[in-house]
């Protein structure tokens, strides 16, 4: 095991990893940049570092900075964290070239599960179904309109290079995809340098679903169910859940029992989140995998009692897994809302600012995992995340009751939050029947939810 | 690192209300345009009047009569530089764009700040009373090999060196003390051997 860990991430997350190296007796070091100085995990670290100046690719995304802070400051391993460096192979690499662990995926499993149309191949080799598409690049015009014809109307053409909905168009007949082609390889070259298309089903209506696993080095996985993500708003998770209220246990059983069988033939290694799409008809699709503990990790934690950072440890020291698939046991329903410094009237604009006073809710059944502090500045240069809150029940329902029960307990003043959508959400007739997918937010509009409910005061 | 040469000081008083376009003509044009001509001369001060404003640019060179006496800052759980607590945490991209500038007016000193996380080397030939210029290297951090150099951040007198040979240092950290000329006069740093 472990005797030193360099936590390389900041917020929120940073204080998560620093808690579970007290719990297992291993020393903290945490490594923040010129904007993180006054932040919680820096304060209760055994030791802190400050590796660069506030802009990210200097310091949270340098990993020359990262790796000399952890030797320089005698620790063995580095947690990553979420986003920055978290899967990123060449760093997995540099720090095993340094005689350093990289908790998570080893650097060569990173890189096999990078590219994500690579990682689609290679699933749907192990029995995970993909969103139809092409098989291969689309050579023309004519060989676009033959294999649209094959997939079925309506389709969206993607470029094979980068991301962002650049080059992407969704078209409903054979007329609008021969006007789009030309427009989306126009698009793909100026953007990525390479203008090879492909096309995908479209698929409307979907519900975002992810399944938690974890794999040891000698080929033992587990999953550890699933969660729904569905509240989104541009492709950014506000509200999940597990169990998903689209699926039945039995549907569940079977995606998740698929989902680890996959991912332990492929070679998958530490812990891990497949994410699929599920259409109306309860059809589930492959889209991505993640190689990295979540944001949404504590729902699963609540319903399992597992610690996930705890088990990245262990599984990058090497340990077996130590337990099988009838060792995890889920009970009861659990929900994380986001709290983010953002305004929701103002197209979700991210705020940044001084907290003036900050209380967190309690209770049975409640978990707040956040870095906020009174007089805590949050700094404009990251994401938007305050902290996550996490309300256990032992069905939605309750859970949903005691979720109203805690936000409006929750006392966060000096900047603009998205507490109150959260508020609305809550009192949603959409979301309390759980019939909704990733358009609801597209659907009902974010004003709704910030005038049609009066603001519970906090009570000074 | 790019010496910031001037600190500018705008008047008390509040703009008049609307009066945005001249602000931002203030920060756009103006600003940029009394720096480039403060640095091209031998002045130490330059101010303007116009239509109720009032801007003053004072040179950052370091003023006599030094004092010693800020604490050191080690490498784990460091804490901010009585400069850096002073500008609270919205000024801390400022203090990352020019690290080693004094942030206060009434600041005596300066300090060589470390650019990288590493191991630090001093120049072997700079000793204490050496007089720099602003941009002269005064030693190294080792960063997983590669060394990167620890800049004077202004004309001055090497003091203490605030960091020992081989020490792990973190970003941000005050290795080299500078304290002014007494005469003004500068030399330059001897050649590093090899």
């Amino acid at each position: 095991m472990f005797e030193r860990i360099l936590i390389a991430n900041r917020g929120e997350i940073a204080l998560r990893i620093l808690r579970t190296c007290r719990r297992l007796g291993i020393g903290a070091v945490v490594a923040y940049s010129e904007a993180d100085r006054d932040t919680r995990a820096v304060q209760l670290a055994d030791e802190a570092i400050c590796v660069g100046p506030a802009e990210a690719k200097r310091s949270y995304l340098s990993a020359p900075a990262i790796l000399s802070a952890a030797i320089v400051t005698g620790c063995d391993a580095i947690h990553p964290g979420y986003g920055f460096l978290s899967e990123d192979d060449t760093f997995a690499e540099m720090t095993r070239a340094h005689g350093l662990t990289f908790i998570g995926p080893p650097a060569e499993v990173l890189e096999r599960f990078a590219s994500k149309a690579g990682t689609r191949h290679l699933l749907a080799s192990h029995g995970l179904p993909t969103v139809p598409g092409s098989a291969e690049m689309l050579r023309d015009d004519a060989d676009a309109l033959v294999e649209a014809e094959r997939i079925g109307y309506p389709v969206l053409i993607k470029p094979s290079a980068g991301g962002g909905g650049r080059g992407m168009r969704m078209v409903r007949s054979p007329r609008e995809l021969e006007q789009a082609l030309t427009v989306c390889r126009s698009e793909a070259r100026a953007a990525f340098g390479d203008d090879s298309l492909y096309l995908e089903k479209w698929l409307e209506e979907t519900r975002h679903v992810e399944v938690q696993v974890i794999v040891d080095r000698y080929g033992h996985g587990v999953h550890v169910g699933e969660r729904d993500c569905s509240v989104q708003r541009r492709h950014q998770k506000l509200v999940e859940e597990s169990p998903s209220p689209a699926l039945t246990p039995e549907a569940s059983a079977d995606l998740c029992r698929a989902a680890v069988e996959a991912v332990v033939a492929a070679g998958y290694e530490n812990v891990g989140t497949l994410e699929f799409l599920v259409d109306q008809s309860g059809q589930a699709y492959f889209i991505e995998i993640n190689c990295r503990i979540q944001v949404e990790h504590p729902v699963t934690e609540m319903r399992s009692g597992l610690d996930f950072v705890a088990e990245q440890i262990r599984i990058a020291a090497g340990e077996p897994l130590g337990y099988s698939q009838a060792d995890v046991v889920l009970r009861g329903h659990a929900v994380e809302f986001r709290i983010n410094a953002e305004d929701v009237a103002h197209d979700f604009r991210p705020q940044a600012g001084e907290v003036q006073r900050y209380l967190a809710p309690g209770g049975p059944g409640v978990r707040m995992d956040s870095h906020l502090y009174p007089a805590y500045e949050v700094p404009p240069f990251y994401d938007s995340l305050l902290g996550k809150l996490v309300v256990w029940g032992p069905d939605r329902s309750s859970a949903l009751a005691r979720a109203r029960g805690v936000l409006d307990e929750v006392v966060l003043e000096g900047l603009i939050t998205n507490l109150d959508f959260h508020r609305a959400l809550l009192r949603n007739e959409t979301f309390i029947e759980g019939a909704f997918t990733t358009n609801l937010l597209d659907r009902i509009g974010s004003a709704a939810f910030v005038s049609s409910v009066a603001r519970p005061q906090a009570v000074g | 690192m790019a010496d910031r040469p001037a600190r500018r000081t705008p008047a008390p008083a509040a703009p008049p209300a609307g009066d945005a376009a001249a602000v931002g003509r203030l920060a756009d044009e103006v600003l940029p345009a009394l720096i480039a001509r403060l640095e091209a001369s031998t002045l130490g001060e330059l101010e303007i009047r116009r239509n109720g404003w009032r801007v003053r640019l004072r040179r950052s060179t370091l003023d006599t009569g030094s004092t010693d006496g800020t604490a050191r800052r080690g490498t784990g759980r460091s804490r901010a530089t009585a400069d850096q607590a002073a500008t609270g945490g919205r000024s801390a991209p400022l203090a990352a764009v020019g690290p080693g500038l004094p942030s206060k007016g009434a600041d005596r000193r300066a300090a060589a700040l470390s650019p990288a996380v590493g191991y630090f080397s001093p120049l072997g030939s700079l000793t204490a009373g050496v007089a720099v210029r602003s941009g002269d290297v005064l030693g190294h951090v080792d960063v997983l090999g590669v060394r990167q150099d620890v800049v004077a951040p202004a004309d001055g007198v090497v003091g203490r060196y605030l960091a020992e040979a081989g020490e792990a240092v973190e970003y941000g950290q005050e290795l080299v003390r500078l304290e002014a000329g007494r005469d003004g006069s500068v030399a330059a740093v001897p050649a590093e051997a090899g």
